[in-house]
């Protein structure tokens, strides 16, 4: 087993696998840029390194940095975490050149995969149905000629693609070729990798994907499948375990898929395989994804697994501690993403100092976060903040408890979507589970209920606040008691008598101090 | 004995509130209102947390106090009230009429000029915007607090500007 490993990454993952790493008593390294000096992350390791600027380019994505730091203070391993280097197979590369091990599949498999004309190509050859469309477009004439045959609408996408971005709608033969054009450019700078290729474009859908796990000895399981037809502009809000539509029989239909792929591509370490699902039950390979996924506690809080925890476990040589019959399936869990982006205007994506953040808890609800008092959030990253899940016995019951962690939730400062993710969650059809990809696009953000109520609150505690005989700045006292008031207890009694100062709940952490 | 108090937000929102103690109780009654309500504010901690009880029922609200009011946020919701004691409604109008003389119009918050809509000279009417301001990445339009004749414009598009600099001097009539 590892006896050190750098988490190559921030926010809320880094200090998730920082976590799997304690559980697993392997020391933790973190690594940090110039805006991410007091993060979580960084406290709750036993290590931290500053790697350059806020500019992840400079930091999070510089991997020549990022390994000397591994190599210079004694890693045996690297995790990418999500995001930045994560499906870089030229980083994973240069990870194990460097005499480490890559938390994650092999390059071998990174590629084949990541391009997603490849992958399409192994699926077929692997036996999955796979959506109808064509290999890598050549010219433009020969293009629309295709897109034709196949029939609009369809998706012009890059093979590099990923994360929603270059990715196209074409409803017909004479937006084509602009559109083709604009994705192109778009997946050069994105990704390096101009390359294109068309897919139909399905419709209504549901976007299903199997969680597998492999080690390096063969084992390869499917850990259920997830429901995450809940998007908007491609990127997932909400997640579920499992889904309303999948019946025993096509589960095991789905996973025997996704193994069968897992194991053309020769794969190891946790992995999820995308799949569109119709309304008649029939389902198309979409892509896979060579990394732990954002939405993975679903898949956890429903089958009991650590996926963090156990893809370390496999990386570093071990059998899986577990075959599919051995999994439970349990209950219901839903994620929210709570994003900050601002949905009453436009999804601008809102920055700033969060005064005040306050996760939720109680039974059932699991908080991934990063959050603190104080917390910048920055134009530098991604607008994740915090992903909330809960689980029930049933999705009724999951959702009771999702709406009420949303309700406790308190971030002052910045703009979040939780408003809207509570509207959603109230929507008759989802209530029902009946939507598909297209849901959000209908059921745009309402406006507000309860303002006036809210106002009037608001006011009362302003009037409250200034009359209450408090300081305009400053120190401030108890204003108007609720009638019946009571004197804090004097807590330096203990002081005096012991000459310690008042006991302190804290845990003794980092171990070594 | 109750005291009458106004609470505004922005220039034309507001609201009469009266407030009494009774016997270590505090009660609040909206003017247009019957009903009197039991509240409580009490800090949480140390934080900007507090918890406020109207007739009971607790709600969790964030509060800053600044000259002349406070800053509320509840739910998704940041209001800026000022709070003061209430006045004839023929005086506050006079009391809140735009100053006449030469008056400043200063940047809110440091960012740079987008576009300049007025000069020296030009006759503007008050909510005319006279310069656009971006920050944080969001463009804000600065709009004349009353009719006037411009002064003095010291800054140009393009330029950097910081909190509270002066931006626009307007001769109001």
């Amino acid at each position: 087993m590892f006896k050190k490993v750098l988490v190559a990454n921030r926010g809320e993952i880094a200090l998730r696998i920082v976590r799997a790493l304690r559980d697993l008593d392997i020391a933790s390294v973190a690594v940090y840029s110039d805006v991410d000096r007091q993060s979580q992350h960084v406290r709750y390791a036993d290590e931290a390194h500053f790697i350059g600027p806020a500019d992840a380019r400079e930091s999070y994505l510089n991997g020549d940095r990022i390994i000397s730091v591994a190599k210079a203070c004694g890693a045996d391993a690297v995790h990418p975490g999500y995001g930045f280097l994560a499906e870089n197979a030229d980083f994973a590369e240069a990870v194990a050149r460097a005499g480490l091990t890559f938390i994650g599949p092999s390059p071998e498999s990174m590629r084949m995969l990541g391009d997603k004309i490849a992958a399409r190509k192994l699926a077929m050859e692997a036996g999955l149905p796979v959506v109808p469309g064509s290999p890598e477009i050549g010219s433009m004439p020969e293009a629309v000629a295709l897109a034709t045959r196949i029939g609009f609408p369809v998706m012009v996408k890059a093979a590099a693609g990923g994360g929603g971005r270059g990715i196209r709608m074409v409803e017909s033969a004479d937006e084509f070729e602009d559109a083709a054009a604009r994705a192109m450019q778009e997946a050069q700078v994105a990704f390096g990798n101009p390359a294109l290729y068309i897919e139909k474009h399905l419709s209504p859908v549901r976007h299903i994907e199997v969680q597998i796990i492999a080690d390096q000895f063969g084992n390869i399981v499917p850990i259920g499948e997830r429901e995450c037809s809940i998007q908007r502009r491609h990127q997932k809000l909400i997640e579920e375990c499992p889904s309303v539509v999948v019946s025993p029989e096509l589960r095991r239909s789905l996973g025997r898929h996704a193994v069968r792929l897992a194991r053309a591509a020769n794969y190891h370490n946790v992995g999820t395989v995308e799949f569109l699902l119709l309304a008649d039950g029939s389902y198309y390979f979409l892509e896979m994804n060579t990394r732990l996924q954002v939405e993975h506690p679903v898949t956890e809080l429903m089958t009991g697994t650590d996926l963090v925890k156990d893809q370390i476990v496999v990386a570093a040589g071990q059998e899986l501690p577990y075959d599919e019959t051995e999994l439970l399936m349990r209950g219901w869990a839903i994620e929210c993403r709570i994003v900050a982006e601002d949905p009453f205007n436009n999804f601008l994506p809102s920055v700033g100092r969060v005064v005040l953040a306050r996760e939720p808890a109680g039974p059932g609800i699991r908080v991934e976060s990063a959050l603190y008092d104080g917390i910048e959030v920055t134009p530098f990253y991604d607008s994740l903040l915090a992903k909330v899940t809960a689980w029930g016995r049933n999705r009724e019951g999951a959702r009771q408890r999702m709406k009420r962690a949303l309700a406790e939730f308190r971030v002052v400062g910045v703009a979040t979507n939780i408003p809207y993710l509570q509207q959603i969650l109230d929507l008759p059809d989802f209530i029902e589970g009946t939507f598909d990809t297209g849901f959000l696009d209908r059921h745009q953000v309402a406006v507000e209920e309860h303002f006036a109520s809210q106002e009037e609150a608001a006011q009362i505690a302003a009037l409250l606040l200034v009359t209450g005989g408090e300081p305009e700045e400053g120190h401030l006292t108890n204003g108007h008691r609720n009638g019946n008031g009571y004197a804090r207890p004097a807590n330096d009694w203990r002081e005096r008598m012991t000459g310690l100062a008042a006991a302190r709940g804290m845990g003794r952490w980092p171990k070594s101090i | 004995m109750a005291q009458k108090y106004l609470i505004r937000r922005g220039e034309d929102r507001e609201a009469t509130f009266e407030l009494r103690q009774e016997g270590g109780i505090t009660l609040v009654r909206r003017e247009d209102s019957d009903e009197w309500k039991v509240v409580g504010l009490e800090r949480v901690g140390d934080s900007g947390l507090y918890l406020l009880m109207i007739d009971n029922r607790p709600t969790e609200i964030y509060l800053e106090r600044r000259r002349g009011g406070a800053d509320v946020t509840i739910g998704r919701h940041t209001f800026s009230y000022d709070v003061g004691p209430w006045r004839p409604a023929g005086r506050r109008a006079k009391a809140g009429a735009p100053p006449s003389g030469l008056v400043r119009i200063a940047a809110p918050m440091t960012g740079s000029i987008v576009e300049v809509r007025c000069a020296p000279g030009d006759v503007v009417v008050s909510g005319q915007v006279l310069l656009v301001m971006e920050s944080m990445k969001m463009n804000n339009e600065l709009r004349s607090p009353a009719d006037g004749t411009v002064e003095a414009v010291p800054v140009v598009a393009g330029a950097r500007v910081k909190a509270n600099e002066l931006l626009v001097s307007l001769r109001t009539i």
